[in-house]
């Protein structure tokens, strides 16, 4: 044992010490910024500023998808297992953060200063918790007009899709995502999509309770009622899901299912800020005029 | 006919509480039906005939078929403790089911069910292969059972964090949820099971005479071996058509035939008969409760989860109650010398000292931004280098915590097959952990840290409790184990379905935090490390003697409660230091002793020391393949060394660990 830690140590300890000797401040440019929270990121993209890595970057083109990630663009990893050195190497000179990240926060503040947004308070208004932290962000980043412009265009979005919507005979709508060929998740209370749903003046279906996160986890046959509802199922939807629910006695009895207002939308971040308010408003909207122009 | 009154008396027991709250939920929907417009009253007889129905028969015929397969496991197995997960089943069907959905979900269209019966075949036919090799000895069918279980996980946590961040279904699949839309999939269960059920018949008797010995069955001509298989087959089928179609339902394969046994069932088809009974209205009289409880609140109850989280319990009872059928030779040999510092002993810890710094200077090699491979260049050194040397000296001296342990482990138990992370004393750690996350609310580093130690020295205790009654009984610790990672993932699996946020905090801890660590905390983790070596080496004496069995060394002068319960204790607290550094599950407290082993080590210093260093070393070449093979994401070290260590594990089980 003394040999051992003999031989490891001070060599171990000699290359420590080079290895932490402080580095000569201004020695190198700063460089951007790093966003670990995609619903920062794609804020900061639709503010015009193109950062300089996104975590797990990888995946943004099949959840977030709009506003594409700049190319260049580099991936930082998981959020569960960041790449530190990675991130370090990039010499950022701001790293975007969200509440989740809260315990790695002390390790991060070795590589730049870290600004801490929250974008998921579980508060009541989670539409106006995203302007706030939007217009947070801007003030940050020297970009308030930027801000403003894109909090305008979603006001003008709004505004002539409730128009467009007005003259339809209107339903109440069901947002649902399907895990598998037996379980769905379905949202209300606290997320985003169901405040979006509400500023446009329609009426979710979902009137039971959810979970912190805005959603709730559960089977298929929950989804059945009476009422005369349209169903939106986002995509991804798992390749087995028509022929389960085609073969289910139940869900062809029902009424919305027989009379046929049920479709999909392509994907949209469900725990996104307002660019994902936005093309959800889009996507939506589109979708329910064709269905009930 | 006496001994049918003690299992039907309890199985009316189960069946009045399954007529009770099956009532209860039928009448609450039929009272809605009372004075509503008819057009309601059809609405709610669709929702009781198309969705509430199909899910009590669902139950039904999923527990009679875990029933019969726990029983007819446990025949062949000789063990009581015997179910379908402990030889991979459940754990095979998710890895097959989560590569289908990422890599091919085309393939989920041709049939979700088969994906995962394909894999729960390939998992246990794997098994059977290893333990094939060992004749079919229980011991080393279990230990084959659960090193492909957790070898199986460790693919799935990595195919998940590679492939996709919210793989939900998996997690739903995994606590197993038996919500239904239609009669379809419980009609096909029903044949399925049928299909099975029908050659296992034909398989009662001769499986009835293997109760009168091998031999003896052999003298009436029956081919011991070929029933054997054929019944292992047929019982694993079993449980993979009841996975495929409701996911994973724990415990319910061992308590059934638990439950028979100890009513006084002595006969094996009675008992087969009682296990499906049993079985059934458990797994009835469970998510009966789960639907009436669940319908109150928002949280999503997967009823496999809660039966796990119910079962655990049951089967800490059993292990009380627990005596091996058939007495098992001495699997794996223990011997070691009190000795002293030899030459060659030296040599061999200065050659590993040398290896550990060679490995040491792979702390150079990464890659670049851009994903080219590339030797540190000079200039980044300073960025760089303060986050690859600590996470590595973290890794390492995790490591060598752990090797110690196991290798203190083993002694102490006289059990060559326990290690922190086999006998649940990590996963103790984590529910220690998942407590403090829960319980308390809080969710600081110091608070996760104090309970995750608390946790595993109950674990421990546990596991002590269970092993130091009867010794000479592997299988009992192993088991022991087994219980307390059922526990842990069912709790994990529960929250991660009901999307808690702590959830995330949990997996995340789980995974191990070496990647972030500072290079203080780095450091405390080595000198951690060579402290409690140094404290572990001032028992060598106790541990030489604790191996030839307690009397032995009550005998020659030990105190062997105090010896005991000083060694655990340290263990504990290596465990505790440890897992939060690499994670639960590495496999390195089993693996590094052993190695050693194999190189012809017999004194207790040199073992102890150089599964110390062998245990470093593992981690050291973990690490810089964790940091860099999917780069730019990095992978949690501990799981990549399982995935290094799983393969000398099997060679160990195969050769029953003789040179």
């Amino acid at each position: 044992m003394a040999i051992s830690r003999r031989r490891f140590l001070p060599i171990f300890g000699a290359a420590a010490l080079a290895a932490c000797s402080p580095r000569t401040p201004g020695s190198l440019a700063r460089g951007g910024m790093l966003v670990l929270d995609w619903a920062l990121a794609e804020t900061v993209i639709a503010l015009g500023v193109q950062p300089a890595g996104v975590v797990a970057a990888a995946d943004w083109a099949r959840f977030v998808i709009e506003p594409a990630l700049p190319a260049g663009t580099v991936d930082l990893g998981l959020q569960q297992e960041l790449n530190f050195e990675l991130m370090a190497a990039l010499r950022p000179r701001l790293i975007l953060v969200s509440p989740f990240l809260a315990h790695v926060r002390p390790t991060l503040e070795r590589i730049a200063p870290c600004l801490d947004l929250s974008v998921y308070e579980a508060a009541e208004t989670p539409l106006a918790n995203r302007v706030k932290v939007t217009r947070e962000l801007a003030a940050h980043i020297g970009a308030p007009q930027a801000a403003e412009r894109l909090i305008h265009d979603l006001g003008m979005l709004r505004d002539d899709a409730t128009q467009r919507l007005s003259g339809l005979s209107r339903r109440p709508v069901l947002l649902a995502s399907f895990i598998d060929n037996r379980h769905a998740r379905v949202y209300g209370g606290s997320s985003l999509y169901a405040d979006t749903l509400a500023w446009l003046g329609l009426d979710n279906a979902w009137k039971r309770s959810v979970g912190y996160f805005g959603f709730a986890t559960v089977g298929i046959e929950d989804l059945a009622t009476l009422d005369d509802i349209e169903l939106v199922a986002v995509e991804p939807v798992p390749p087995d899901i028509a022929h389960a629910l085609s073969s289910s006695p139940l869900w062809n009895e029902l009424p919305f299912v027989r009379s046929g207002q049920a479709g999909r939308i392509p994907p949209v971040f469900m725990f996104g800020a307002l660019p994902s308010v936005k093309r959800c408003m889009r996507l939506l909207v589109a979708h329910l005029e064709e269905r009930w122009g | 006919m006496r001994w049918l009154l003690a299992p039907r008396g309890l199985s009316v027991v189960l069946l009045a509480a399954a007529l009770i709250l099956g009532d209860v939920l039928v009448s609450g929907q039929l009272r809605s039906i009372d004075g509503a417009a008819a057009i309601e009253q059809q609405f709610q007889r669709l929702i009781l005939l198309h969705a509430t129905l199909p899910r009590l028969a669902m139950a039904v015929l999923c527990g009679a078929g875990l029933g019969i397969s726990g029983a007819v496991l446990q025949q062949i197995l000789r063990n009581p403790l015997a179910a379908p997960d402990t030889l991979a089943v459940s754990a095979g069907a998710r890895l097959a089911l989560g590569m289908a959905t990422l890599l091919a979900p085309g393939m989920l269209g041709l049939g979700r069910d088969l994906v995962a019966i394909a894999g729960a075949i390939v998992s246990t036919a794997a098994v059977l292969a290893i333990a094939r090799l060992r004749k079919y000895s229980p011991v080393a069918m279990i230990l084959a059972g659960l090193v492909v279980s957790l070898y199986c996980g460790a693919l799935s946590i990595i195919l998940v964090l590679t492939k996709d961040r919210y793989l939900v279904g998996l997690f739903i699949w995994g606590s197993g949820s038996l919500s239904q839309q239609s009669w379809e999939p419980a009609i096909q269960l029903a044949l399925r099971l049928l299909a099975v059920c029908l050659p296992l018949f034909f398989l009662l008797r001769p499986l009835s005479v293997l109760d009168a010995g091998e031999e003896a069955a052999r003298n009436v001509g029956i081919p011991v071996e070929r029933v054997r298989l054929l019944a292992v087959g047929l019982a694993v089928l079993l449980a993979a058509f009841v996975t495929s179609a409701v996911g994973v339902i724990g415990f319910i394969g061992l308590a059934a035939p638990a439950l028979a046994a100890l009513s006084g069932v002595r006969r094996f088809p009675a008992r087969c008969f009682w296990s499906a009974v049993m079985g059934a209205l458990l797994l009835l009289v469970t998510d009966l409760a789960v639907q009436l409880l669940g319908g109150q609140s928002a949280a999503f109850l997967p009823t496999g989860a809660v039966t796990a989280v119910i079962g655990s319990p049951l089967l800490i009872l059993l292990l009380s109650r627990f005596r091996s059928r058939e007495p098992l030779a001495g699997d794996l040999a223990l011997a070691a010398q009190p000795g002293r510092w030899k030459v060659g002993t030296i040599a061999r810890v200065l050659g590993g000292g040398v290896l550990l710094l060679g490995l040491a200077l792979l702390v150079i090699v990464g890659r670049a931004p851009d994903g080219s491979w590339t030797l540190l260049p000079f200039e980044v050194f300073t960025d760089v280098l303060p986050w690859r040397l600590p996470r590595m000296l973290a890794a390492a001296g995790a490591g060598s915590l752990l090797a110690i342990a196991g290798y203190i482990l083993q002694r102490v138990t006289g059990n060559p097959l326990a290690s922190p992370e086999l006998v649940g004393v990590s996963a103790g750690a984590v529910l220690g952990a998942a407590a403090a996350l829960f319980l308390a609310g809080s969710a600081s580093t110091a608070s996760l840290a104090a309970f995750a130690a608390v946790g595993s020295f109950m674990a421990l205790l546990f596991v002590l409790g269970v092993s130091l009654r009867r010794s000479g009984e592997p299988e009992r610790v192993l088991l022991a184990g087994v219980a307390i990672t059922a526990l842990v993932d069912a709790v994990v699996g529960l929250m991660t379905a009901s999307g808690s946020p702590g959830a995330v905090m949990l997996l995340a801890w789980m995974a191990g935090s070496a990647s972030g660590v500072g290079l203080a905390a780095a450091v405390w983790t080595v000198v951690m490390a060579l402290l409690m070596l140094g404290v572990g080496l001032l028992g060598m004496r106790w541990l030489a003697m604790l191996a030839l069995g307690a009397p032995a060394a009550g005998g020659l002068g030990v105190p062997v409660r105090t010896a005991r319960l000083s060694l655990l204790i340290l263990v504990a607290a290596m465990t505790a230091i440890a897992t939060p550094v690499i994670g639960p599950l590495t496999f390195v407290g089993l693996m590094a002793p052993h190695a050693i082993r194999l190189l012809g080590v017999r004194s207790v210093p040199a073992g102890m020391a150089l599964s110390a260093l062998a245990g470093a070393s593992l981690m050291m070449l973990a690490d810089p393949l964790a940091r860099t093979i999917a780069f730019p994401l990095q992978l949690p070290t501990g799981i990549l060394a399982s995935l290094l260590a799983g393969p000398f594990l099997l060679f160990l089980i195969v050769t029953g660990g003789r040179r």
